[in-house]
């Protein structure tokens, strides 16, 4: 009972601002026939809407210079991060680029495109840049037991180059480089020493082969 | 305008177009700016705020997600960014009151006027916190979940709030009654 009149109360300032739906209303003017309370409360809410009847012309309106002292204050804003920020080309960049993305049909757009150049990436042979990501020496496998050779390969050659040469002529990196471009290979087992040689020095990406003693 | 409308104003903002920021500011601001001048009960500090607020809706719009109206999450702005300047001190200076009848002059409307003034005497002696609640309803007629939304608290607070701030209302009538006897 109590839950009710309370939430019969609560409609009070929705019924005075019209924010009831039509339905709700009706239950509520009907409710207020009867319930004696409702209807003080009602009237004592209605005193305090009405108060503010007059208020509008007691405040002021926003100063009409206050859109350009707005937009100072975002210039200025702007001009201390460019100051500060290399980078705010990107901020202003990324600042235009999020409210694109905000566009669904955009974004599906964006994103067609961008799964496009992965699969043309994926599919098509990525140049090697030459990267050198070769084992570094390692004093362990320096002190291994077995053949050695050492190696100095063409600046020209790439890693993948490299790698599938010592692939095919049974050999592995197990140190290198060295300041002067050295790398130290091992033999694999079943593999004798004068045939990987052979194979290496045939190879245009070597430059240098030599048993290591 | 309604959400979508809200939403897609801020995007064209956050996308830097200066016409819908300023299309926006026509459209909001002078209720921005009457919240302010109750909430800090002073124009020169309202209007220092005022511009604070719009400079940073520029800066935030890309964070506004359309869960509210834009006037909703502006006004949310304003609260928070006023309520810092009232910790600091800022200026405030005595409430304003309506000073005019306007052209009806009859007796029914001259008590009317009175009782109005009187209330508005007490609620600006009340806290901000029933203060608010009673302009959010009765003068900027936000709906509870809306309210909910700007002072973050649920549907039920905003309800229990706005009788608590009529009870104080009532508390503090009833003191300026016994002042004037």
């Amino acid at each position: 009972m109590n839950t009710e009149k309370h939430n019969w109360k609560a409609m009070i300032p929705l019924y005075l601002n019209g924010q009831l739906s039509g339905d709700l209303e009706k239950a509520f003017e009907s409710q207020l026939d009867q319930d004696k309370e409702l209807g003080r409360e009602l009237q004592e809410f209605d005193d305090i809407k009405k108060s503010y009847s007059g208020m509008v012309s007691c405040l002021s309106d926003p100063p009409e210079h206050a859109f350009e002292k707005i937009m100072d204050s975002i210039n200025r804003q702007d001009e201390k991060v460019t100051a500060k920020s290399p980078l705010f080309s990107i901020h202003a960049l990324v600042r235009k680029c999020r409210g694109a993305y905000e566009s669904f049909h955009l974004a599906w757009a964006v994103a067609s495109v961008q799964m496009a150049i992965i699969i043309v990436l994926v599919f098509t042979q990525i140049p090697d840049r030459g990267f050198k990501t070769l084992n570094g020496p390692d004093k362990a496998s320096l002190s291994a037991n077995g053949t050695m050779i050492n190696v100095v390969f063409d600046d020209r050659a790439t890693e993948g180059e490299i790698r599938a040469l010592l692939t095919l002529s049974g050999a592995i990196i197990i140190g290198g480089p060295l300041e002067n471009g050295l790398y130290i290979l091992k033999i694999d087992e079943g593999k004798t020493v004068d045939t990987v040689l052979e194979h290496l020095k045939n190879a245009p990406q070597v430059r240098l082969a030599q048993k290591r003693f | 305008m309604d959400r979508d409308d809200d939403k897609k104003m801020m995007v064209r903002i956050a996308g830097g177009d200066k016409k819908a920021f300023e299309e926006l500011y026509e459209s909001t601001s002078k209720q921005v700016f009457y919240y302010l001048q109750r909430l800090m009960q002073s124009r020169e500090g309202a209007e220092d705020v005022l511009i604070e607020v719009y400079a940073q809706v520029w800066q935030n719009a890309g964070n506004f997600r359309g869960q509210s109206r834009a006037k909703t999450w502006i006004f949310g702005i304003a609260r928070n960014l006023a309520l810092n300047e009232l910790r600091k001190g800022g200026k405030r200076t005595v409430q304003c009151l309506p000073e005019t009848l306007g052209c009806d002059r009859n007796s029914q409307a001259v008590d009317a006027f009175e009782r109005g003034l009187h209330i508005q005497k007490a609620l600006s002696a009340l806290s901000l916190k029933h203060r608010e609640i009673i302009d959010l309803v009765f003068f900027h007629d936000m709906i509870y979940s809306e309210i909910a939304d700007l002072l973050d608290i649920s549907e039920n607070t905003v309800k229990t709030r706005i009788f608590y701030a009529k009870s104080a209302l009532e508390e503090q009538l009833r003191k300026m009654e016994n002042k004037r006897r």
